[in-house]
Parts: C-alpha cells; sequence; structure tokens
C-alpha cells in the first residue's frame, strides 16, 4: 500500500526536523518506490550514521544497493542485517538469491532454505530451490556414469566427503572432455600429490608442539590431514564450524578497506590454532600447543599452508 | 572519562593503532569506542564478535579451551579481539595497521585489562 501525501509530509517535517528520526526508513521506502532512488539512499546512509544497528535499514539499504547495480555492496549490508539479527529471512533471501546468481548453489541453498522458515509458501524461493536440486541431481548422473574406473584410482581418504575427494572434479571434468583411457593417469597423477600432501602434513603435524594440521575445501570439508585431541581427530569438527569465520573476516577487513584476509589466529590458555587461506578458495588449519612459542607455531603453519599450496597448484585446482 | 574509555585511550598510544572498541560478544553491539575517523565501528563490531562467537565454540567442541584471543591478519591491517576474564562478555576490539607491533598492543591491551580487574 502508498503512502498518503499526509504520511509522506509527515515523515518529511520529521526527518528535517530531526535527522536522526526513525521516519527516515518509510520516507526512503516512499521514495524508492516512487523511483527516487537517489534520495532514498542519502536518506538510509544518513539515518543509518544514527541507527547504525536498525536491521531493516540495512536490508533496505542493500536492496537499494542492488537495484543500482551495485551487488557487492548489497551482500555486505544483507550479511550485517544478518549479523545482527540471524533471523531476518528478507535479508537471508536476498542473499540467498544473490548467490544464486552467482552460481554459488550450495551457500544459496543453505540460505534460501532458512529463508523458508521466513515464508515456506515464497514461490521464489520454492522455484529456485527446486532448481538448485535439479542441478545437483543433473552433476551427479554426469558424474555417476562416465569413467567409473578414475574414480577408484582415487587415493583411499576416510574423512573426505565425495564431492571434496581430491581428484573428484578432476575425474569429472577430464572424463567428459577426454578419451576415457586417459582419465586413469590423471587421476593418479592427483593421487600422487594427495600422497605427498599427506606425507608432509604427517611430517609437519609431528613437528614439536604441533596438535595437528588439516586442509580444508571451500566448503570446509576435511581434504587431508588430522588434528588429534584425545584420542579423537577433531579435524572435521574444527573446520566445519571455524571455515565460515574465513568469511566473516573477509566481509570485516572490507569494511575497513584492508585488502584480503591472510590469516585468522585463535588462541586459548591450551592451544593455538591459526587458519590461513589457500588459492582454491579452502584453507589450513594447523593447532599448536602454547606451551612452545608462537613463533614457532605460526612457522610450522605457514610450511603448512605451503604444502597445500603446491597440491593446489599441482591438482590443477588453482593457477 | 569512563574505565572503559581509559582503556580504549591506553591502547590506542601504541603506534599504528587506528581505534578501539568494547563489544558485547552475545549482540556485537558497541559499548564504548575510540575510533578515527571513517573507521565503521558498527559493522566491524558486529563481525567480530561473530567471528569471535564461532571460534569459541569450536575450539570449546575440540576440546582445545576458551578462546581468549582473535587476531585477523589482512593485507593492509589488523584486527584484534580479546575476550579477558575482567570484561566479562565483553570483546576487547583493536583495529591497527598492519605495520603495527602487534607484541605491543598485546601488551599494553593485557595491562589495562589487568588493572580493570
Amino acid at each position: 500500500m502508498s503512502a498518503t501525501p499526509q504520511q509522506v509530509r509527515q515523515w518529511s517535517d520529521e526527518v528535517a526536523a530531526d535527522p536522526g528520526s526513525p521516519a527516515f526508513r518509510p520516507l526512503a521506502e516512499h521514495y524508492r518506490a516512487a523511483g527516487r532512488a537517489d534520495a532514498a539512499l542519502r536518506l538510509v546512509i544518513r539515518g543509518l550514521e544514527r541507527h547504525p544497528n536498525d536491521v531493516e535499514a540495512h536490508h533496505l539499504l542493500g536492496v537499494l544497493y542492488r537495484e543500482g547495480g551495485e551487488p557487492v555492496k548489497a551482500f555486505d549490508e544483507w550479511d550485517i542485517a544478518l549479523a545482527l539479527d540471524a533471523e531476518h529471512f528478507p535479508s537471508r533471501r536476498a542473499i540467498g538469491m544473490l548467490l544464486a546468481e552467482r552460481g554459488e548453489w550450495d551457500a544459496a541453498e543453505r540460505h534460501l532454505e532458512r529463508a523458508l522458515e521466513g515464508d515456506s509458501f515464497d514461490p521464489d524461493v520454492r522455484a529456485l530451490l527446486e532448481e538448485i536440486h535439479a542441478r545437483r541431481r543433473e552433476g551427479r548422473g554426469r558424474r555417476g556414469s562416465p569413467a567409473p574406473a578414475a574414480v577408484v584410482e582415487a587415493p583411499a581418504a576416510p574423512s573426505v566427503p565425495a564431492s571434496s575427494a581430491p581428484g573428484a572434479t578432476g575425474t569429472a571434468t577430464s572424463a567428459s572432455a577426454s578419451p576415457a583411457a586417459e582419465a586413469p593417469s590423471a587421476t593418479s597423477e592427483v593421487g600422487r600429490e594427495f600422497d605427498v600432501l599427506e606425507r608432509e602434513l604427517g611430517t609437519l603435524g609431528g613437528e614439536r608442539g604441533i596438535i595437528g594440521a588439516v586442509v580444508l575445501d571451500a566448503q570446509g570439508f576435511v581434504v587431508a590431514g588430522r588434528m588429534h585431541v584425545g584420542g579423537r581427530d577433531r579435524g572435521p569438527e574444527i573446520a566445519a564450524v571455524l571455515s565460515p569465520a574465513s568469511t566473516e573476516a573477509e566481509r570485516a577487513v572490507r569494511h575497513l578497506k584492508m585488502g584480503g584476509w591472510k590469516s585468522i589466529l585463535v588462541e586459548t590458555a591450551d592451544a593455538v590454532v591459526r587458519l590461513a587461506p589457500t588459492p582454491d578458495s579452502g584453507m589450513v588449519a594447523v593447532a599448536g600447543r602454547r606451551d612452545v612459542p608462537m613463533g614457532w607455531v605460526l612457522r610450522v603453519a605457514a610450511r603448512v599452508r605451503d604444502a597445500a599450496v603446491r597440491f593446489v597448484r599441482a591438482s590443477g585446482g588453482a593457477p | 572519562m569512563s574505565a572503559y574509555g581509559e582503556l580504549l585511550d591506553h591502547v590506542n598510544r601504541v603506534p599504528g593503532v587506528r581505534g578501539s572498541m568494547v563489544v558485547a560478544l552475545e549482540d556485537g553491539l558497541i559499548v564504548e569506542e575510540d575510533l578515527m575517523v571513517g573507521v565503521p565501528g558498527a559493522a566491524v563490531a558486529a563481525l567480530v564478535a561473530s567471528i569471535f562467537r564461532r571460534a569459541r565454540k569450536s575450539l570449546q567442541g575440540a576440546d582445545f579451551g576458551d578462546a581468549q584471543l582473535v587476531q585477523v591478519e589482512a593485507d593492509e591491517g589488523l584486527l584484534f579481539a580479546a575476550a579477558p576474564p575482567q570484561l566479562g562478555d565483553l570483546l576487547l576490539v583493536v583495529v591497527a595497521e598492519s605495520w603495527v607491533n602487534v607484541g605491543l598492543v598485546r601488551l599494553e591491551a593485557a595491562r589495562v585489562v589487568e588493572a580493570l580487574g
């Protein structure tokens, strides 16, 4: 329902008298609906200076940026809205849609499924989720049929899910693009690189004071390595929870115009964990005990990252 | 000046520090801030608190103990978030240039936080 002229006048008067008035938001909505995006943008930015925790205003600013052709800024605003209120379904939905446009299907699916909790009958969200599911089925079908021998040759790695196992992607690509006879040798090459990586991680993980080292893929699954605490490999648990922190770190440093993130260091009374990105959007995590000097742990962590980068490059995961 | 204000003032004296904040860990809202102009405090506070909560959950789950400090290193800067027991459920967040003396920031933060307790 559009605002009446009296309402618009009242909001304008309130904002004119006090730029911090909460009326800035409905007035900005009105300007947006009237096609005056620039005026709406100015109002919301000024309003947010006074109300930096106004979730709806961050969402509206995201919408205005999106409509103005600035998806990165839009993403940031919706992300802030979600940081302030994880149950803000319109921002969740908007981020899901944006990620789907970028082709980041897994992340899009996660957001869209949560958005459905807000409106389970949202036809656009349901249609997009169906499309994502269909793409996944299609991809699975393509991967499943040709060159099964190549998959058999992949090295055994118990903690690696099928979708992220070394060689899984390469197998699908080579199987569809080259003769089947070439696939096993390409996979064997990746397998050899994987063996090298496992050996290097085993050596570095056994260094003085090091609890363990793992290489993670872009989805946060463990590709190689282990991190034993109390007789159990905690690598997958650490990876699953800590991996999304890199997205938040990236966003925080982008807000501060600090370039890209290089590492995240987390300290407890007993341990220090260092995360660093790899060129394929994955990362490495290294944990060390606090009873060895921090500089030593960081030095080993740097060597683990070097080993992971060599593996990623050799297996065609990044230029 | 409040006790938190004094804390931030001391930390900000370290060369290379662009500002600091005391932030509520649970909701990421700023309790006290002393930042250079142009540093987007609210957004950074929300994101850093979220990183810290995630780190804490992850490391507790792996039996590594409570996260006490998170440091994010970027191409052109550093972010610290410390949760000393003296601050209860609050974080001390520091925004700094990449060339800052990390050890000095940590030392100064620890010194003033200890004085608070």
